[in-house]
């Protein structure tokens, strides 16, 4: 062993190193499984990120004429107003900060005609709850 | 058809080794990234909404409403006076249990509204309304 010199020993190594590159091992069946995973995971899974919004609607029998309740009507011609004031989208969050601000924590009580589509409601919810409203709560006529 | 000069011999198929590395990553991507979920009875679009908090794990009643005011429980269509006394039934055995709504964007609201005070009366307390994080 102490006797080979180095490119002997040299030589050997790279003759080594092909001798084990020759049988590789096919990918093919690799491949397909993969494939088949890839597929597999691609169609089942989704990427939607998806939010939770608390609902509520007041209890039954509940007086809904008491001084602390703020009523917004969405309308279906695309409208809406804020006890009985029309208003639109953009000027709500400042007028729903308004009436918070002139006589403090305040129900609100949103009211969608009929007709109306839940997105439209949403996007109402949205404005007040980023205004800071907590008790919102959706009736219908 | 041969092209002259270039024998069997000296044709090689392509290595496989690249596709293999970028199939692996894909696939990696999709495990990690994606939520697996069972497809729904009900084709529902949620509405889009900014607010709201990130959806736990925990396991609850989920209703499903389609545009055109058709509703499921979990797994089942279901009319909704029945639907209703099947979550009473469901609240009896688990008085803490949560009811997620996943609705549609385009159902009418009051719909859904009637569809609440239904499940209030059924004893239900906390509502969650399912919606999405509109894209970027």
């Amino acid at each position: 062993m102490e006797s080979q010199t180095y490119t002997q020993i040299l030589a050997k190594a790279s003759n080594n190193s092909i001798r084990r590159r020759r049988p590789l091992v096919s990918l093919t069946p690799l491949v397909d499984v993969v494939f088949i995973l890839l597929v597999f995971f691609m169609l089942a899974s989704s990427f939607s990120d998806q939010r939770a919004v608390g609902l509520t609607t007041p209890a039954v029998g509940d007086s809904a004429a008491t001084s602390n309740t703020v009523l917004l009507r969405v309308r279906r011609n695309g409208g809406m107003d804020l006890n009985g004031i029309p208003i639109t989208v953009n000027q709500l969050q400042e007028r729903a900060a308004q009436f918070i601000q002139t006589v403090g924590e305040r129900q609100f009580l949103v009211q969608p005609d009929k007709g109306v589509a839940l997105q439209r409601v949403v996007t109402v919810l949205d404005a007040l709850y980023a205004t800071g409203v907590q008790d919102i709560s959706l009736i219908r006529k | 058809m041969r092209l002259r000069g270039v024998s069997d011999r000296d044709y090689k198929e392509p290595s496989v080794v690249p596709l293999v590395n970028i199939v692996f990553l894909l696939l990696i991507f999709f495990m990690l990234l994606g939520r697996l979920t069972s497809p729904e009875v009900l084709d529902v679009q949620p509405p889009a909404s900014a607010s709201g908090g990130q959806v736990d794990s925990r396991r609850d009643l989920l209703i499903l409403v389609s545009n055109d005011g058709r509703m499921a429980l979990d797994d089942d269509e279901l009319e909704q006076d029945l639907l209703t006394s099947a979550v009473a039934k469901f609240l009896e055995e688990d008085p803490a249990l949560r009811v997620r709504i996943k609705a549609d964007a385009d159902l009418d609201a009051v719909k859904l509204i009637r569809l609440m005070e239904q499940l209030k009366e059924a004893g239900v307390k906390r509502l969650l309304l399912l919606t999405e994080r509109p894209a970027q």
